[in-house]
């Protein structure tokens, strides 16, 4: 990448929280309600304590590689052949995990807003926005996600603090001093989904122009999709209660729902939310393609900042991919049952292997 | 790639995402649309399975006298529709065939049952209005024991609209309305939470130009159980420390004295007596007397006689609703169970809830402060 491509450390933190905060944000209640039960705030805290480790993890591999990319530490640790096999299904898996995040999107506008349009054509729209943004470079990508991506946080923040004026059932929301049977272990390994897509940190963190508290700006990102989820969390089983929260398919937007500002100019609050959402899912998919785009120029013996050459081309791939799912409830079943577990391989798992490696080889640049 | 080229490809692009602009599959022109504003569901006296759907449409012309074709002054404001169906869906399509324009119902304030609904057809009702989108979550419930058709047809004095004077009436903080506003969320909420049995405040055509909102509408998931009167519904009120603005008349030795809530709250604890669970309310009100005793101010001993005489008051009507709760409606429409399904899962799992909520021991403790005693503007 050349000078002009380098990027701040905000615009770190805030591309690794565009590429990971968002995938079943507004159904994850549901997946803890059945599962933790009142123990819903442990799942999240333990949810939370596994983010953290893995960001950690991340932003070690990549100082511990001394600025190379993900796929170029993994054919330094590993080999070329080796590396090949470790990184083709890793990016198969990122590009899935932007189809299936397409896909959710375009099911839930189906759902609430766009009964009529078929989700095929809400997903074209979204993948258009995706080839120009990221079309745009690298480092004007940055500069609109900083301008957007924290707008989201807080329009999202504030919408479900005004939704928690209506919480009535603190029963649902206090945790259970009853922590036998543990269920709270299973409900966190059921929503282990809203901390995947983290490959970002290895690819983005050697981008930095002048990198001064590493370890500070990847772990903003997660404390603040920590608070984001305790306050959906919380304003959902506070507002709908623990058993029908487990009814739902989007419970955190029936929450949102729930509020109606009556002579307000903007009177339905789920609307607002859904606009925002839009701008951060253009964001999560284009952290997919550019960093699927990144790894396929090293796999390739290019260099990285040619990673455009490939966008239309992975773009398309992500659109059929996003067809596959025959519907939202096979959509659900794939979130709660594998894509959470091969993240985390795909991120903490990778990650532990090749330090481990690299350890034992010495090929680090960095001894601690 | 060649600049040429390269541009011919974007502008193909840029014309592409243009045909896009245009609108969406559920873009509706809003001069296509008919507004449903009320929604009245009967049974079919024809079918037993069967429902009649009434909607209140606008007629949007009555809106603008002065132009052409609008229904000036005297025209009609608004009209209702029927459609029949054994779903709301079906009702709905019945409905349709019969209006030129595209029903929509986004904007729905109010949504009226019929009591005489059967439990199944109550059922099929609530899951398809959870199932449609358009209907929002915020929309006002209603029962009556009369035909909804004939709340919805009632043309009401101050409201262009029948189904605006629900809006009005439920959204009115202040009001002294004797019912609980519920919205379509929270009756849902209810009824799919164990230990908890929703209500409905209960609307009746008084005369033949009124309305009437007082009272509530018991269910035992889908099926009606009964009404609760006025004074069952304050009691029900002060249960959920759900006051406010609302005056009771008390007598006193000193004379009739009137006190106006300021404001009330209710808190509710468990504890077993052996292997019963014993459900204690601490219902604490604040207010002013507004009508001393004797139309004179009252010293300190003719507010605590007033204080003592509203508690009495409040004791009668939470007994009166806790009573007919119990042993005539066998509905725990306060929640009671829910708690315990909260706080000892264990034992609400280990017990039938509805069975057993008749019998449980409830303890009303009833605290009245008498903030001031009022002034004379």
């Amino acid at each position: 990448m050349n000078q002009k491509e380098r990027i701040t450390e905000l615009q770190l933190a805030v591309l690794i929280a565009a590429g990971f905060v968002e995938l079943g944000l507004y159904s994850f209640p549901r997946d803890l309600s059945g599962i933790s039960g009142r123990q819903h705030l442990f799942s999240l805290g333990l949810l939370l304590v596994i983010g953290l480790a893995t960001v950690w993890v991340l932003a070690y591999f990549s100082l511990y590689f001394g600025g190379r990319s993900a796929v170029e530490a993994i054919f330094h640790v590993v080999g070329r052949p080796l590396g090949l096999v470790m990184t083709i299904p890793a990016i198969a898996f990122h590009l899935f995990l932007g189809a299936v995040c397409l896909r959710y999107f375009a099911d839930f506008t189906n759902t609430f807003f766009l009964p009529k349009t078929p989700p095929e054509a809400i997903m074209l729209l979204i993948i258009l926005a995706v080839i120009f943004v990221v079309g745009q470079g690298f480092a004007a990508g940055a500069r609109l996600a900083v301008a957007m991506v924290p707008a989201f946080f807080v329009l999202v923040l504030v919408a479900y603090l005004l939704v928690g004026s209506k919480i009535t059932e603190w029963g649902a929301v206090f945790p259970s001093t009853d922590l036998w049977p543990p269920n709270f272990l299973a409900g966190t390994s059921r929503i282990i989904y809203l901390v995947v897509g983290l490959e970002t940190i290895p690819f983005f963190l050697p981008l930095v122009g002048k990198l001064n508290r590493p370890y500070l700006w990847v772990t903003l990102p997660m404390v603040a999709n920590g608070v984001l989820l305790l306050v959906i969390s919380v304003v959902t089983f506070g507002v709908l209660g623990l058993e029908p929260t487990g009814l739902l398919q989007y419970p955190g937007a029936t929450a949102l729902r729930t509020l109606r500002m009556p002579g307000l100019l903007v009177e339905r609050t789920g609307a607002l939310i859904a606009l925002a959402w839009t701008v951060l899912k253009v964001g999560y998919l284009g952290v997919r393609v550019t960093t699927s785009g990144m790894a396929i120029c090293t796999c390739f013996g290019m260099s990285v900042s040619r990673y455009r050459s490939f966008l239309l081309p992975l773009a398309v791939i992500v659109f059929y991919m996003a067809r596959w799912p025959a519907d939202t409830e096979e959509l659900e079943h794939l979130l709660t049952s594998w894509i959470g577990t091969a993240g985390l391989v795909m991120n903490l798992g990778y990650a532990l292997f090749l330090l481990l490696i690299g350890w034992a080889r010495g090929k680090g640049v960095r001894s601690t | 790639m060649r600049p040429r080229l390269r541009k011919g490809l974007a502008l193909l692009l840029l014309l592409t995402a243009g045909l896009s602009l245009s609108g969406c599959w559920d873009n509706r022109e809003p001069q296509l649309r008919a507004y449903v504003l009320g929604m009245g569901i009967d049974p079919d006296p024809d079918d037993d399975q069967g429902l009649i759907l009434s909607l209140q449409l606008p007629v949007p012309s009555a809106a603008n006298p002065g132009k052409p074709g609008g229904g000036g002054a005297h025209g009609q404001e608004y009209f209702v529709v029927q459609g029949r169906g054994r779903s709301l869906a079906t009702a709905m399509q019945d409905a349709q065939d019969r209006v030129s324009r595209e029903l929509f119902f986004g904007q729905m304030r109010a949504v009226v049952l019929s009591s005489t609904l059967q439990p199944s057809q109550a059922e099929r009702v609530f899951t398809s209005m959870r199932a449609n989108p358009d209907v929002e979550d915020t929309v006002y419930l209603a029962i009556t024991s009369g035909r909804a058709f004939d709340a919805l047809s009632t043309k009401v004095k101050l409201e262009p609209l029948p189904a605006l004077y629900f809006n009005s009436v439920f959204e009115a903080v202040r009001r002294m309305t004797i019912a609980d506003p519920v919205q379509f969320w929270q009756f849902w909420r209810a009824d799919k939470t164990s230990g908890w049995e929703p209500v409905i405040p209960r609307v009746e055509q008084s005369q033949r130009d009124s309305l009437e909102v007082r009272g509530m509408g018991v269910y035992h998931g889908y099926e009606f159980r009964g009404f609760l009167d006025g004074e069952e519904t304050q009691g029900f009120l002060w249960l959920q420390g759900k006051t406010r603005s609302r005056s009771l008349v008390v007598e006193t030795p000193s004379g009739i004295s009137a006190v106006r809530s300021l404001g009330s709250t209710a808190r509710t604890s468990i504890r077993f007596e052996g292997n019963q669970p014993v459900f204690r309310v601490d219902i604490a009100l604040h207010g002013e007397v507004s009508l001393p005793p004797n139309q004179q101010t009252g010293g300190a001993r003719e507010l605590e006689e007033v204080a003592q005489a509203t508690q009495d008051r409040v004791r009668d009507q939470v007994e009166a609703v806790l009573t007919r709760a119990q042993e005539e409606l066998r509905a725990d429409i306060f929640g009671f169970g829910k708690r315990l399904f909260y706080h000892h899962p264990r034992y609400f799992a280990g017990v039938d809830w509805s069975e057993i909520f008749p019998t449980v021991k409830i303890e009303p403790v009833v605290k009245v402060s008498i903030l001031r005693k009022g002034a004379i503007h």
